[in-house]
């Protein structure tokens, strides 16, 4: 015979018989009592046949251990054993099942196994997480069956005269995209502004809204219809049709994939703005300026993770009947009220502000100071006001969650919508 | 009274025309690049040989103020508020208030947690 084969746990099933081995011709049951040795006892290379209610061991060649360390020494050494026949088992089992040793097993197998499915669960709210907002295959099947809904703008569609019809409205737009096509109606607006326009186009080409159709209309109304067409809204969507000549009074620019701050972008909207307002491409400082603190400032705070970055849309439109170029800024992050650096400020401050609208005119006359009271940090915001104070740019809008901030009307107060993310409006 | 022999420095010409953000992981031609690579070393040479280091402000599109105040303000942290402003100076023919503002940056440089920190 060769090396002893040792059971696993399954050990009712492990082993073999050596059929090469006679088997006794006489097979007598022996008390589990008789000592080994003993005339009546198992003797070596005698078969064994345990004497117990429904099960019948017979092991072939090996000494005897039936003995007082009861029935699951006794088995263990049995599967330990070279050549063995169980038959029968359900006694041994549950005999096994109390045995003390056994108890301890079975309760450490069931805290690992309470343990392996508390991570399962873990992992799997993990990859729903990770997985809500974005569109599943299943979804996207069933947008294609889904019926178009339509949304109607508000006949002020602009971000500085209604800023809550026109927040309501591209709420609307993004709710109902998640299952649903959607048709934005534009031909009742009575007026435009570029800033609406591009709070539309950049929710209409965020992730969510992929495998959504988004289709819309034209104003009535000739100047808005001019208007929606010179904000660069049509480099970004299709149209049907070929279109007529437009002049180009606008530009739309959406982060690129480094999602870092681009200077050059900055350099390309202000030096486009000046060049349509003067007729030479010249510098204009305070845009760059606002242009660079808004980037840095989404880069750092808006998106909902250290480890993500969220996306920006940067705009000017030159609106030649007011002579003026008008500048937006919008990122759909966590907005600054909202922002871990905002909260921290206003930690030690809970009770002080009677609204929204007033924490964001505290922040942009630099009332709320730095958390770790470094003056150098911060800045941002307070200097785009300040930089409206001192005449450098006209018409400053800030609006972040449900806090609108009109400089211009010196107007502060919390909307009836909520917005997630920020927006900067001003002109020069 | 002697005067005090003057170091250019066009942020423009030595850096670049359009100077970024804050930091580096922000995104391209930073303030913190700047500092490093550049302003250091050159208010280092001034203050060697007492002269004054005069950094002209022109000739780029414009400054965020997180670029003037990581640059100039992260120099007074380097050194000190009193060396800077006795060494340096600006000058902005296209956008004058820059001066001032980035003398307050020098100034503030020191508050809070900055302070402690030195």
């Amino acid at each position: 015979m060769g090396a002893p084969q040792h059971s696993r746990i399954h050990f009712w099933r492990a082993g073999k018989v050596d059929s090469s081995r006679p088997v006794p011709a006489t097979r007598r049951r022996r008390r589990r009592s008789a000592p080994t040795g003993s005339p009546e006892g198992p003797q070596p290379g005698d078969g064994v046949q345990v004497p117990v209610a429904g099960l019948a061991v017979r092991r072939l060649g090996r000494e005897g251990c039936i003995g007082a360390c009861g029935w699951l020494q006794f088995i263990i050494a049995m599967c330990r054993s070279r050549d063995f026949d169980v038959s029968g088992a359900g006694y041994a089992l549950k005999k096994l099942w109390v045995e003390k040793e056994h108890l301890r097993w079975q309760e450490i197998r069931t805290r690992g196994e309470l343990t392996r499915r508390r991570i399962s669960q873990e992992k799997k709210r993990e990859r729903n997480r990770e997985k809500s907002g974005t569109p599943r295959l299943r979804t996207q099947r069933r947008k294609d069956i889904l019926p178009r809904t339509e949304v109607e703008a508000p006949a002020v569609f602009s971000l500085v005269a209604n800023p809550e019809g026109t927040i309501s409205c591209i709420n609307r737009v993004r709710q109902a995209g998640r299952d649903h096509h959607v048709q934005i109606r534009l031909e009742n607006i009575s007026a435009l502004g570029p800033a609406a326009v591009a709070l539309l186009l950049s929710v209409i080409t965020q992730l969510e809204m992929a495998g959504t159709s988004v289709a819309g209309n034209y104003p009535n109304d000739a100047i808005l219809k001019e208007i929606l067409e010179g904000t660069g809204f049509f480099d970004h969507v299709r149209r049907p049709g070929p279109s007529g000549p437009t002049r180009k009074s606008g530009r739309m620019y959406r982060l690129g994939k480094s999602r870092q701050v681009m200077p050059q972008t900055a350099k390309e909207l202000s030096a486009f703005a000046m060049k349509l307002l003067t007729g030479t491409e010249q510098k204009h400082g305070p845009s760059y300026a606002l242009l660079m603190e808004t980037m840095g400032n989404t880069f750092d705070h808006a998106a909902r993770t250290s480890l993500e970055h969220q996306q920006w849309w940067a705009t000017v439109y030159h609106d030649a009947t007011r002579g003026r170029a008008c500048f937006t800024f919008i990122d759909h992050g966590v907005g600054i009220l909202h922002s871990f650096p905002f909260l921290q400020r206003i930690r030690h401050w809970p009770d002080v502000f009677q609204h929204n609208g007033e924490k964001l005119q505290r922040l942009l006359l630099g009332q709320i100071p730095s958390r770790t009271r470094e003056k150098h940090r911060g800045r941002g915001l307070p200097n785009a006001y300040d930089t409206w104070v001192k005449g450098r740019v006209k018409n400053l809008v800030v609006i972040a969650n449900n806090a609108y901030a009109n400089a211009e009307e010196q107007a502060f107060r919390e909307m009836a919508v909520d917005f997630s993310g920020t927006i900067v409006y001003w002109e020069i | 009274m002697a005067t005090r022999q003057h170091l250019h420095l066009n942020i423009a010409e030595v850096f670049s025309k359009t100077p970024g953000p804050r930091s580096r992981a922000e995104g391209e031609h930073s303030a913190e690049e700047f500092l490093e690579t550049i302003l250091l070393r050159r208010f280092d040479e001034a203050v060697a040989c007492d002269a004054i280091l005069i950094v002209d402000l022109d000739g780029g599109y414009g400054y965020g103020t997180s670029f003037l105040e990581e640059a100039f303000g992260g120099l007074a942290r380097l050194r000190t508020v009193e060396t800077v402003r006795n060494h340096i100076d600006f000058k902005s023919d296209e956008e004058p208030y820059l001066r001032d503002d980035v003398f307050t940056y020098i100034g503030e440089a020191l508050t809070g947690s900055s302070k402690r920190r030195r």
